[in-house]
């Protein structure tokens, strides 16, 4: 017995067991029906939604000895040789790999004959955007003098790099992606016929995680039968798709509401030996807190957050823990913090000293008092600050040194304000900075202010 | 190495052994997570037991084939490394016109790709055929600790392993069986940071005397001492090597972060520098919460510097001149 992954096994032989892609399946289908066939296609889309497969399934169609025929029969000699892809007319060339000006020509040379045994000449290039410049070029040539009985499929995840004088040549089909219940279903059908056990909830989040991408499901499901065998566990499923505990969300979001910075360090030594990446982490926490936010702010958040309902239950909670203001203070800065934690040479750390900032917030004014502090001190008048210096450091200050204005701090300014561009997309901050006639500058300066001093 | 000789990882030696118990290793695998937690260690002992002649669910490391693979010196078995800092498309294209040949000797083709998240864009693109659709005999692993910069095409046609960072127990207490000593272990384990290959390869002595050097520098910083004589050694000194700046720095934000962890009274014993608690409760004062994360953020910048390049010498007097300021 030879072992396949689910993707290979699986794959449709015929264009009824394509799942998804109804325009593209019809409109193909037609076309072989009314006998107009365009000299060449060009399928686009995303990973693993069936461009290869329909490229092969067309190429059946085209070829199988009972055709031209929107059927394909998988069973003559036509058909199992292009499955095998061993036919001699039927040409699969992966465009990454075969890339160059000299491979294209030899396949220019190729299709100047007449297929040997078959009605059609087909050509499959695959991820064809990685041709070259110079590949693309003479491959125009071909499709500006189109050989006879040759028809062309061009697959690629990349439309973008495709220059437009090869697409203008093409008939275009876009691939779409695959709905959540497409998925589902799809998955639900396998594990039936492998018996393999799984909630509904499990078959859900694998569903999630493929993010509409058929073979990502597929991988999952087998990479979850690898992990716990035939009874899938919700519990591995989530290690596996390293869905973030809730717990620990939670628990990072009261510590810091609740401003105990000590809870910081236990609390990422937990997220590290749990496996979780500590981006991955953060862009949760990210998520999280902006779902306290929306909670603290619509009528009726269920609507907006798909949520459990003791999870909605604990978010209310939550939320009550703060005023809104502070919540989107927290967001705000949250988001500053994520171009920074990505290039950290130390993420660990800039993760702990962040989250331990967060803590100090509260303490820290208000919103509306750092507005007036600044105010004040454009008036030049001596702003208190709530955060006490410690009374050393005062000590320790050097008699006044003449300070460099060197370049790198400029730099770390302009960081700074990329950062807060960033943060500013973000819708919900938006939002709320606009309810609130806030500005972002508020937010930053709290050290400002204190250096100032 | 047979499987027993991985240490921890314990799930994921679980899952590739009753893998090959049932005869179902994917043919395309990524391996990921942290560094030096064994996923290369554990690929080539994945290639032995799939070639060992006694097919069970290890390496008998006693057979031609394992010990040719152990040797490095077996014709199916092929680890591709970087070339340079990058893996090129002439690497992988000798892979894949290999990996369409039966084996020459073994049952199995295995090709290990080390550092795979160093593949460009040409190398990573010309692999997606091969990995969607292998020959049955040849198996692909790619290796790599940042599985963010892997292309989801790639991800998509891939069985994904992941390896969690080996435990702080679990590094003690390895150490402890291979005779270190109890404080020593200690230490080191929090020292590494999971990174168990770091852990039984640290130059003790030489961390020591390192640790001790910065921490005298950093503490003549926070106390305003010395600091020009220090300035002109590292300034004017024209040898000074980044990778010495880096140590020295990397030190000093674990120092800064330890003295924020005692600052906020929290759990002493996850501080990276736990021997040196007693001397940090001493200088705690020194060193304003406020000062301490700005040191910190000052000190990424200038990893961020090094990075880009910047001028060596005008790095050091701006940051230092920072971080006394
Ligand atoms: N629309 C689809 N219908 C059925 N299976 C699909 C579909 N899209 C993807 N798959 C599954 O994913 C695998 C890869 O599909 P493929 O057509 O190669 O995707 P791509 O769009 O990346 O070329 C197939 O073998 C099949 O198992
Ligand atoms: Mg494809
Ligand atoms: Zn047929
Ligand atoms: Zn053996």
């Amino acid at each position: 017995m030879t072992y396949l992954i689910y993707a290979r096994k699986y794959r449709p032989t015929t264009f009824e067991e394509m799942i998804g892609q109804k325009p593209v399946v019809q409109t193909l289908q037609n076309a072989i029906k009314n006998n107009r066939v365009a000299q060449a296609y060009i399928f686009s889309g995303m990973r693993g939604v069936g461009k290869t497969t329909a490229a092969r399934i067309f190429a059946k169609a085209l070829n199988c000895q009972h055709g031209p025929t929107p059927t394909p029969c998988n069973k003559c000699e036509f058909c199992k040789t292009i499955t095998e892809d061993r036919s001699i007319d039927v040409l699969e060339i992966d465009g990454a790999s075969n890339r160059g000006i000299d491979e294209v020509r030899s396949l220019r040379e190729g299709v100047k004959y007449k297929p040997i045994y078959s009605r059609n000449k087909i050509i499959i290039i695959d991820e064809v955007h990685m041709l070259t410049r110079e590949a693309f070029n003479a491959l125009l040539k071909t499709l500006e003098e189109p050989p006879p009985n040759t028809i062309f499929i061009f697959a690629t995840t990349e439309f973008h790099k495709v220059p437009a004088t090869i697409i203008s040549r093409c008939q275009h089909f876009e691939f779409k992606k695959i709905s959540q219940k497409e998925i589902i279903n799809h998955l639900l059908s396998i594990t039936k016929k492998e018996e393999i056990t799984i909630s509904s909830f499990g078959l859900n989040i694998i569903a999630e995680a493929a993010d509409g991408s058929l073979r990502d499901a597929q991988s999952l499901l087998d990479q979850a039968v690898a992990f716990s065998g035939e009874n899938i566990s919700d519990e591995d499923l989530k290690e596996i798709l390293g869905v973030m505990n809730r717990e620990i969300l939670f628990e990072c979001s009261t510590a810091i509401i609740e401003e105990r910075p000590d809870g910081i360090f236990p609390l990422v030594e937990k997220v590290i030996n749990g496996g979780y990446d500590l981006r991955f982490f953060y862009k949760e926490l990210i998520q999280h807190f902006r779902n306290l936010l929306l909670i603290k702010s619509v009528k009726s958040p269920l609507e907006l957050l798909p949520l459990r309902e003791e999870d909605m239950k604990k978010y209310q909670e939550e939320a009550k823990k703060a005023s809104s203001e502070e919540f989107l203070r927290y967001l705000v800065v949250l988001q500053q913090g994520e171009q920074g934690l990505k290039f950290s040479s130390h993420p660990r750390i800039y993760l702990e000293v962040l989250l331990v900032k967060l803590c100090h917030f509260k303490k820290v004014t208000s919103l509306k008092d750092i507005l007036q502090e600044l105010e004040k001190m454009k008036k030049g008048i001596k702003a208190p600050s709530e955060l006490k210096e410690n009374a050393e450091i005062s000590v320790l200050r050097p008699e006044e040194e003449k300070r460099e204005e060197s370049v790198p701090e400029i730099e770390i300014q302009g960081k700074r304000e990329r950062e807060m561009e960033q943060a500013l997309k973000d819708p919900t901050v938006k939002y709320f900075m606009d309810t609130f006639k806030a500005q972002v500058l508020s937010v930053e300066p709290i050290k400002r202010v204190k250096d100032k001093e | 190495m047979a499987f027993k000789d991985i240490l921890g990882n314990e799930r994921q030696k679980k899952i590739l052994r009753k893998a090959l118990q049932k005869d179902r290793i994917p043919n395309s695998m990524l391996f990921c997570g942290l560094e030096g937690v064994g996923k290369k260690s554990l690929a080539l002992v994945l290639a032995k037991a799939m070639n060992c002649e006694k097919k069970k669910d290890d390496a008998c490391e006693v057979c031609s084939p394992c010990k040719a693979i152990s040797r490095d010196n077996f014709p199916d078995v092929m680890v591709i490394s970087p070339d340079g800092n990058i893996i090129k498309i002439d690497q992988i294209r000798i892979l894949k016109q290999t990996a369409y040949l039966k084996p020459m000797v073994g049952q199995k083709r295995v090709f290990i790709v080390a550092e795979a998240e160093k593949m460009n864009e040409e190398a990573a693109n010309s692999l997606l055929k091969i990995l969607e659709e292998p020959p049955l005999f040849s198996h692909i692993i790619l290796v790599t600790h940042n599985p963010d910069v892997i292309k989801p095409t790639i991800k998509s046609r891939c069985q994904i392993l992941s390896f969690q960072p080996v435990s702080r127990e679990d590094i003690e207490k390895i150490l402890l069986e291979k005779g270190f000593g109890k404080e020593r272990a200690k230490i080191i384990a929090l020292l590494v940071g999971g990174n168990l290959k770091k852990a039984l390869n640290l130059e003790w002595e030489e961390i020591q005397a390192k640790r001790a050097k910065a921490w005298e520098l950093f503490l003549s910083l926070l106390k305003k001492e010395k600091v020009a004589t220090f300035l002109k050694n590292y300034v004017s000194s024209r040898s000074l090597r980044r990778e010495e700046l880096e140590e020295v720095l990397e030190i000093f934000s674990s120092f800064c972060r330890d003295l924020i962890l005692i600052k906020e009274k929290s759990d002493i014993r996850l501080l990276m520098n736990p021997d040196y608690a007693e001397v940090f409760k001493k200088t705690e004062n020194f060193l304003s919460l406020s000062k301490a994360m700005d040191y910190l953020e000052k000190i990424d910048y200038a990893f961020y510097a090094m990075q880009k390049n910047l001028n060596m010498n005008l790095l050091v007097t701006s940051l230092f001149s920072n971080l006394i300021s």
